[in-house]
């Protein structure tokens, strides 16, 4: 198997994506996968990616094809995010999402930590309120059920700030 | 700020990277998107996402809808169980103690001026005990109490004088008809002073013997370590060995008895080297192990002890299978001595009796036996250490007494029988008193802070002159005074109970049908 062989990707869609050996070894499911039965010379189905999705893991595997950190690069919750890939996360919440499920999917951990980060930014600092109307969730708490888990955040969590 | 914007369902970010809030965005944001509800409503994922989250913020994460609270929950309880372990490892909420017992044990001074006295010279006595309905039987002599009784003595046998340096070893019975709780009570007297090896010994020497049967030479425990339950014990004597020492003492029995008597009844006589003196016991005193540890402690440990007061008895915890089936003969034989004896002399001699010793080497002797005592021979037994579990089981009592072996013929019982008549005060029933406290501590280290500077106090201390440690580990100091003696006891235990709910602690239950049970209680 050559370190510079194709693999071929095809998203649920039907659009077939050709991409280098290396970068589809980004993905822990591809790699395993590959590992497992071989390059069979047939295209990878990809049923829960989405094209454009696929496009931008695509671009983001390449990006950091070389990085020797990749796999651990964002295990520090508290790192901060590179430049790059804070620009690569300036998207629309849907795709954004998109993302979260395709690193999800896909296993790529780094990408599945740099989305989640992001969607981290977005609930930091909101009150339960806010975050129901950035993520249009209904509450379903009774009154009395909301003030009974007030009870119980006060009596075991203890405020940090 | 500097905030870069594009269409409605951009997000918009500060130079920091963080999330600028748009409310306009934020209404059309995850609208009827499959992939947000997707998102959103996966436990992993929601986890995923607030684990990037400080602590602080769980309280109102959970405050959104249940599913939320859900997520958070599992997430809190990580957290918590985070923080009990923190808090754990920093903070002193150790669920276990350590204890640290203080033993003072103090030995009953000389009682019989019979024996030889000189500046080297100790003797240790402590006293035993043996159950109503033993086996054993005795001749008739007074007892401490100034009852008729059974009253033997083995007499004993030593070196010449009182620098001899051999130490002298006495065993004397008295019998206390009606007394259901002591029948019997007989103690020993050991006398301390360096051990002389006898070069006359014959090849019945406790030197010969210990070596065949693999013992430390210099290993000594008491001659009878001997618990009340001396009935259930069994013979563990290598017989073999007892037997070829009787068989050629049995050609000429008549010889070496007499021999034996006259050594028996010869008090403080230590020219005896050529005859029944060389069967002298010549083991090392160990004042820490005292038969009340080492009662029932390892019930498969036991010795016999014999009849055969001019003999010398070896006998040895170790290889026990291999001996318990030599009973039998043993007793045969010691039956078939008995009766010729009986022939011989017309008297009744004392039967023998099985004794439960201690976990190491034991060596018996009867009339002759010497036994060295004192720091010089103090060695620190590897058994020592789990003795000590069992000591507070006797805590209640302030006399401990150890029942022994019998042996006597007339001219013993006759003699020892003048010999308390002249020494009124061997009728004091000799005591070992004892006391122990307790402390606890949370940390071992604690624990063994503690029991080093109260060894060092006691050191230090005007009671303690004279002492010295004769074991000392991370878990136990020893301290035997001979001068005094007292032997001071400290150990540390580890204890499960946890000290905030002192109702944790539960007794072992009684379980009468364990295998366990004979050796447990």
């Amino acid at each position: 198997m050559s370190a510079h062989s194709q693999i071929l990707l095809t998203s649920s869609e039907g659009t077939e994506f050709l991409i280098d050996r290396d970068i589809a070894d980004k993905s822990m499911l591809l790699k395993c996968m590959l590992e497992d039965i071989g390059e069979i010379g047939q295209a990878v189905p990809l049923p829960n990616v989405s094209g454009p999705i696929l496009t931008k893991v695509i671009e983001y595997c390449t990006h950091h094809r070389d990085d020797p950190n990749f796999l651990s690069a964002n295990d520090d919750v508290t790192a901060d995010i590179d430049e790059w890939d804070l620009e690569y996360c300036k998207v629309d919440q849907g795709t954004l999402y998109e993302l979260i499920l395709a690193a999800n999917y896909l296993d790529i951990k780094p990408l599945m930590d740099l989305t989640c980060k992001t969607v981290a930014n977005m609930i930091k600092a909101k009150s339960p309120e806010e975050i129901r109307k950035t993520f249009n969730i209904t509450n379903d708490f009774t009154p009395e059920e909301e003030d009974q888990v007030r009870r119980e955040n006060g009596k075991d969590w203890v405020d940090e700030h | 700020m500097d905030t870069s914007t594009s269409d409605n369902d951009t997000i918009h970010y500060d130079n920091d990277g963080n999330i600028v809030p748009d409310p306009a965005a934020q209404i059309n944001i995850a609208q009827n998107n499959p992939a947000t509800t997707n998102v959103l409503a996966t436990a992993e994922l929601v986890h995923h996402i607030v684990r990037y989250l400080p602590v602080s913020s769980y309280r109102n994460l959970s405050l959104v809808n249940h599913f939320w609270r859900n997520a958070i929950h599992s997430i809190s309880l990580t957290f918590q169980a985070f923080d009990a372990a923190a808090k754990e490892s920093f903070e002193a909420t150790s669920k276990r103690i350590y204890i640290l017992n203080a033993f003072v044990l103090q030995y009953s001074p000389a009682v019989d001026r019979g024996l030889p006295t000189g500046s080297s010279s100790h003797q240790f006595v402590f006293s035993c005990q043996a159950r109503a309905g033993s086996a054993d039987s005795y001749g008739s002599s007074s007892n401490s109490d100034g009852k008729s009784g059974g009253g033997e003595s083995s007499g004993h046998t030593g070196t010449s004088g009182e620098s001899s340096g051999i130490s002298h070893l006495q065993r004397h019975h008295t019998h206390q008809p009606g007394h259901d709780l002591e029948p019997f009570h007989s103690f020993h007297t050991y006398q301390s002073s360096a051990i002389v090896p006898n070069s006359s010994a014959p090849c019945t020497s406790r030197a010969t013997i210990g070596q065949m049967l693999g013992s430390p030479p210099d290993m000594h425990s008491y001659e009878a370590d001997i618990s009340t339950d001396s009935y259930a014990s069994s013979i563990m004597v290598d017989v073999a060995e007892i037997e070829a020492v009787l068989a050629r003492q049995h050609e000429g029995n008549t010889a070496m008895l007499k021999r034996g008597s006259r050594a028996s009844t010869s008090s403080g006589n230590s020219g005896e080297s050529s005859s029944g003196v060389g069967e002298t016991l010549q083991g090392s005193y160990l004042p820490y192990a005292s038969p009340i540890m080492e009662e029932s402690s390892n019930p498969s440990a036991r010795a016999y002890v014999g009849r055969y007061d001019t003999h010398s008895l070896s006998a040895t915890g170790q290889g026990s299978s291999r001996l318990r089936g030599d009973r039998e003969r043993a007793l045969d034989y010691q039956r078939s001595i008995q009766e010729q004896e009986q022939q011989q002399y017309g008297h009744h001699v004392a039967g023998s009796r099985d004794i439960p010793m201690a976990d190491h080497s034991i060596y018996s002797s009867g009339a002759t036996s010497s036994s060295s005592y004192g720091p010089s021979s103090a060695h620190t037994p590897q058994q020592h250490q789990h003795h000590h579990s069992r000591r507070h089981h006797h805590a209640e009592s302030d006399s401990v007494h150890i029942s022994t072996t019998s042996g006597s013929s007339v001219d013993t019982s006759h003699h020892h029988h003048q010999q308390l008549q002249q020494q009124p005060h061997l009728l004091t029933r000799p005591k070992r008193n004892w006391s122990m406290a307790v402390e606890t501590f949370y940390y071992q280290r604690a624990a063994l802070n503690a029991m080093i500077v109260a060894c060092r106090e006691h050191m230090e201390s005007h009671a303690g002159q004279g002492g010295h440690i004769v074991e000392r580990t991370d878990t136990t100091r020893i301290i035997w005074n001979e001068s005094t003696r007292q032997e001071h006891i400290w150990t540390i235990t580890p204890s499960l109970m946890d000290r905030s709910n002192p109702g944790d602690f539960i007794e072992p239950d009684y379980d009468p049908h364990s295998s366990e049970h004979d050796s447990a209680w």
